[in-house]
């Protein structure tokens, strides 16, 4: 589900599913988490002839996103004033693949084969 | 040490190179990482999770070649992904071993046996075969049954015709010192060269100061470890590092010593950190704000890192940037090495931290949290 309003008295978790307008206070806050994001993201462009692209963004500078569309062999480079909203579109690779879960997966690994070694004895 | 003569008179010649030209910040080992596919899903691994289209993606030999030249480093670490799994891999290799570039090729051994027809042995090639430990330690951080027994039919395989082979191994806090002084001894019965170890990358979301802590568990841990290490257990890696991992020297992170190179671009500023890429070696280096990086720089992503690829170009360098630091490598490699008794209270002096102030930027970055080792 699209949400797509900011507010400023929160800040706002930028996972699966979040859209951000260009108008958004925390808009460039969003292309640096999408630069994090280790998912695809939709981007939609102020000009409406031009369609609107999907793919991995991995790079960005106050000025320029750099993207590698969904579709493409190759990367693009486009300016930030051009953007009208980015969709954080794709699935998240990395989310439950993290550090602490998977301190907590060892754990639980552990603990269970404690209590079947127990259990046998 | 495991270090074969060659390449340390290579490395020795091309640090002394750059000394003489006061170039403070140079590169000594290039992470070429030619895709980020791989056949195994360690948890933790923070190399792999990105959509399928990325993963399919990977650099041309071409491209391979040029970022080489470009950075000039004299090792070319070759980590992924699974690098075998490179369709081009023996293109890439052939092509570096013609520019003499000492190539570690990081490979977690399962398609070692069935591929090593594709490579000629070579003084330039070593295969660095991810083993986080024995067999049960092994097999449960790459998350796969089998892994460890697959890697050591490679290793072996490879052993017998004639390749250079190394270890690498990534420990976390719950390594067990005796299992590690095991596997060691075990590594060594099979013959390979040399090991590397390095303390695994694990960060809190808001370290604060008292991550001195974590920096004293992985100094007690190696210790644990490496006190009374035996005669027979050879190293890949600089004496004065595993010094450091246990915390009897300090070096600062000289993250420029292990330049990043991938699909991306060059990596700012590091091996671990994604924080920008640029289109040029030397745009990359021109552009990062190094004063940013390091536990001195009060920066919470690298309050707690020690790992090998921002630390042993720090101890390489100061080997050969003084008499001190040269003669206690001389020192650690006749007599072997000597680091602190578990018990010991001593701790090196660190450098105080600076306060670390970047707008919007007072959390860990998220792809700290996804590395753990790769
Ligand atoms: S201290 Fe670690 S995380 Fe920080 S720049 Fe150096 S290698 Fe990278
Ligand atoms: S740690 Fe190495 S072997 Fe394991 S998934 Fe990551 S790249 Fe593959």
């Amino acid at each position: 589900m699209a949400e797509t309003n900011s507010s400023d008295s929160h800040k706002r978790n930028f996972s699966h599913g979040v859209t951000v307008d260009s108008k958004d206070a925390d808009f460039m806050e969003a292309i640096r988490a999408a630069v994090d994001y280790r998912g695809d993201v939709t981007i939609e462009l102020l000009d409406q002839k031009k369609k609107k692209l999907e793919g991995f963004l991995f790079n960005s500078t106050e000025e320029v996103i750099d993207i590698f569309p969904k579709d493409s062999p190759r990367k693009e480079s486009i300016l930030v004033n051009e953007l009208n909203r980015i969709i954080f579109s794709g699935e998240d690779q990395a989310a439950g693949k993290g550090w602490d879960d998977w301190v907590k997966k060892r754990e639980q690994i552990k603990t269970q084969s404690s209590r079947l070694s127990e259990a046998h004895t | 040490m495991g270090v074969p003569i060659s390449q340390m008179w290579t490395v020795a010649s091309y640090v002394l190179k750059q000394k003489f030209r006061s170039n403070h910040r140079y590169p000594l080992v290039l992470m070429l990482e030619p895709l980020f596919r791989c056949n195994l899903s360690c948890a933790g691994c923070g190399k792999i999770q990105y959509p399928d289209h990325i993963l399919k993606r990977r650099l041309s030999p071409d491209e391979c070649f040029k970022a080489v030249d470009e950075c000039g480093a004299p090792m070319v670490s070759i980590p992924g992904g699974e690098p075998l799994l490179h369709p081009e891999m023996k293109e890439i290799v052939e092509g570096l071993v013609e520019r003499k570039k000492y190539i570690y090729l990081c490979t977690n051994a399962i398609l070692l046996k069935s591929k090593i027809d594709l490579f000629k042995p070579s003084k330039y090639l070593t295969f660095s075969v991810h083993m986080d430990g024995l067999e049960t330690e092994h097999d449960e951080a790459v998350c796969r049954e089998g892994v460890y027994k697959k890697a050591i039919e490679g290793i072996q395989e490879a052993l017998k015709r004639g390749f250079r082979v190394t270890t690498n191994t990534t420990l976390f806090e719950n390594a067990k010192p005796a299992r590690v002084r095991e596997f060691f001894d075990e590594m060594m019965r099979l013959g390979v060269e040399g090991m590397m170890v390095s303390p695994g990358y694990s960060y809190p979301k808001a370290p604060d100061q008292d991550n001195f802590l974590e920096r004293s568990k992985t100094y007690a841990l190696f210790r644990k470890i490496l006190h009374h290490g035996k005669k027979s257990w050879r190293f890949n890696q600089s004496p004065l590092f595993m010094e450091y991992l246990a915390g009897d020297r300090h070096f600062e992170c000289t993250p420029w010593g292990n330049p990043t190179y991938n699909i991306f671009g060059w990596q700012k500023p590091c091996y671990l950190l994604q924080e920008g890429y640029s289109a040029s070696f030397e745009e990359m280096m021109a552009t990062t704000n190094w004063d940013h990086y390091g536990q001195a720089s009060g920066n919470p992503s690298c309050a707690n890192c020690m790992v090998h690829c921002g630390h042993e170009p720090s101890a390489v360098d100061y080997t050969f940037g003084s008499w001190n630091g040269f003669l206690s490598t001389v020192k650690a490699t006749v007599l072997g090495l000597r680091v602190s008794a578990p018990e010991s209270n001593k701790l090196p002096l660190l450098p105080k931290r600076k306060r670390f102030i970047e707008a919007g930027d007072d959390s860990v970055s998220e792809d700290l949290k996804k590395v753990a080792h790769g």
